[in-house]
């Protein structure tokens, strides 16, 4: 490594510096569609950094702290030093897409979007998922974040069944 | 600990607290402290602005993780509330989801008799 670079370094490999306004967006120029895995990153929008999974770790210079960011929405200055697949990042991954999964309905085979979805690519893409407690025990309790949810629809319930079901009990904190 | 705890940020990182609103916080002895904890994760879920995952998410998870202990006396995995907390502290936007793991961790380490019999390793 040059003692006074002007490149970005991903994964200790040294990168020419572009005109990228954030780290996932110089990434995906450099090394390819996908290397970061993200769930909330369109074209179509704005960067938000909702979901985290594009997290990464960040060293403004050699001897710099590492820091968490995530990358879609973090500038990128010459000199980076970016590390995208660390043991502490895979694991907050692994860890963020079973939280996302533990608000998700199993229903996975019976999908629509089963084979295309951007969901079973990323939790694919992350260390082996295991079933865990959280995400059993609370779907089994259907203990499952509802409160936001007003309109439930059913395309495969015929009229008879009730396409629309409203929740009956009144949300916890609406009802404050 | 407390008895060697200065009025100063170092002491108080080294101790493994943080120095600043709510650094102090006063509960009753009789009060228990996994429902303190339970209370702390519903009022992040309750304030959570939504945006982040870790934090809108995590906030709820840990809630309904203690609510089950205590009133459906279903038992948590130790390792699942770890990762949680971890998760919560590197990966939320701002500092009320990364602040929370702070409070829940300190409490696991130093009310550890109250919060063991409601978990499973």
């Amino acid at each position: 490594m040059s003692d006074n670079p002007q490149g970005v370094f991903i994964d200790d490999v040294e990168f020419p510096f572009d005109d990228s306004t954030s780290i996932l967006e110089f990434s995906n120029k450099s090394l390819g569609e996908k290397i970061i895995p993200t769930l909330c990153d369109d074209d179509n929008l704005k960067p938000y950094g909702a979901c985290r999974v594009c997290s990464v770790e960040v060293q403004h210079t050699e001897d710099g702290t590492k820091r968490t960011v995530a990358s879609c929405h973090t500038p990128i200055n010459p000199g980076m030093r970016i590390y995208t697949n660390s043991d502490s990042i895979k694991t907050l991954r692994k860890n963020i897409v079973e939280l996302v999964l533990s608000d998700h309905p199993p229903e996975c085979l019976t999908c629509e979007v089963n084979g295309n979805c951007e969901l079973q690519d990323v939790a694919a893409s992350v260390d082996s998922i295991r079933e865990r407690e959280l995400q059993k025990a609370l779907s089994q309790l259907g203990l499952k974040d509802k409160k936001r949810i007003k309109i439930i629809e059913d395309l495969t319930k015929s009229v008879a069944d009730s396409i629309i079901s409203v929740p009956t009990q009144a949300p916890e904190q609406e009802s404050k | 600990m407390l008895s060697t705890l200065t009025l100063d940020f170092e002491s108080f990182d080294e101790g493994g607290f943080l120095l600043g609103h709510a650094s102090f916080v006063c509960i009753p002895r009789s009060f228990s402290a996994v429902e303190y904890a339970k209370h702390l994760f519903a009022f992040t879920a309750h304030e959570s602005c939504g945006k982040c995952f870790p934090c809108r998410l995590g906030a709820t998870r840990g809630k309904e993780m203690l609510e089950s202990a205590l009133e459906k006396d279903q038992k948590f995995s130790e390792e699942l509330i770890n990762d949680l907390l971890e998760l919560m502290e590197v990966g939320s936007l701002c500092a009320l989801g990364g602040g929370l793991p702070l409070a829940i961790k300190n409490l696991l380490e130093h009310c550890y008799d109250e919060f063991k019999p409601l978990m499973e390793k």
